[in-house]
């Protein structure tokens, strides 16, 4: 069900992510690492980094990026929630993504791979771009992305699979 | 995002140097202990703000002008540990202009072209001006 197209089905756990979000307390440092882990509990500390990280963000005040940059938008980061849980699958195999404010007001969620680096710009709902380098060879490659994250899903998934080497 | 075309008349000379203020949030906490500076720093303003859609910088002579010496630790913390130069050569060789706007502060400028796609470019031209320890450009070790 995760590869669907948004708008006509969600993921339970991005709903609970969406609603929960910034509500959580503050994370501790060993809670922000950038980890990828293994085990029942993963799913649970996942999203927990998740909110807790959207909590940091929500917390930010106007001007927060030293010029004048205003607070990011409720519905930027619970469309941004709702990716990530449209990506889990593909995405928890994966270390932790970096998920950073931007001061245009976008929410950049970046993966680094052994094969690709994997940007992703919420920059409000249904407006997301997807911006995929192969780390091999440099080319790139830019995708708009409405509610069909399908794409997303498929980059992280190749970039799971094992990096041969070319003869 | 305004489409940068010709070089503008008041575009800053190609010697001077600008910086980037890195808010403390976006430094990425990695497994090795160490926190990275990725391209996501380095994003103009929005249109709402600044219909140019500029990437804000602060101008280093113009700082200095004012007393301000930014490689100080004591300058623009607790917030912004980390402060990123940009060489104004560097960023018109890339067709990237930088414009003094002297709003909100006189040191400040905007680099005009700064979309998606020219970020990475931005990113890779950066160095730290000044950085604590643990702190690393993106995919360095």
């Amino acid at each position: 069900m995760s590869r669907t197209h948004l708008s006509l089905v969600r993921e339970p756990r991005s709903e609970v992510a969406a609603t929960s979000m910034l509500s959580l307390k503050e994370s501790s440092p060993d809670e922000t690492a950038t980890t990828s882990m293994v085990g029942s509990d993963f799913a649970d500390s996942w999203w927990k980094k998740i909110c807790c990280r959207f909590d940091e963000i929500d917390k930010l005040p106007p001007g927060w990026d030293g010029y004048d940059a205003d607070r990011i938008a409720k519905s930027t980061m619970i469309f941004s929630s709702l990716l990530l849980g449209n990506v889990y699958d593909e995405a928890k195999r994966l270390s932790f993504p970096s998920i950073n404010p931007m001061s245009n007001g976008s929410i950049i969620i970046e993966w680094r791979t052994k094969s690709h680096e994997i940007t992703v710009e919420v920059n409000n709902t249904n407006d997301v771009d997807l911006l995929i380098e192969s780390l091999a060879t440099g080319a790139t490659s830019q995708f708009h992305i409405t509610s069909d994250f399908s794409k997303i899903s498929d980059v992280l998934e190749e970039s799971i699979r094992p990096v041969h080497a070319i003869a | 995002m305004k489409v940068v075309g010709a070089k503008p008349d008041d575009a800053l000379a190609d010697d001077e140097v600008v910086i980037r203020r890195v808010p403390s949030l976006q430094l990425r906490p990695r497994a090795d202990g160490k926190r990275e500076v990725s391209k996501g720093s380095f994003a103009a303003s929005s249109k709402a703000h600044d219909p140019e859609e500029g990437m804000s910088v602060d101008r280093v002579a113009v700082l200095t002008a004012m007393g301000i010496d930014p490689a100080d630790p004591a300058q623009f913390l607790p917030e912004f540990e980390v402060l990123m130069k940009l060489r104004v050569r560097d960023l018109h060789a890339q067709g990237l202009w930088v414009v003094p706007r002297t709003k909100p502060g006189p040191a400040h400028c905007n680099v005009l072209g700064v979309t998606s796609n020219k970020r990475k470019t931005v990113f890779a031209l950066s160095e730290f001006l000044r950085r604590p320890e643990d702190v690393v450009k993106a995919g360095e070790l």
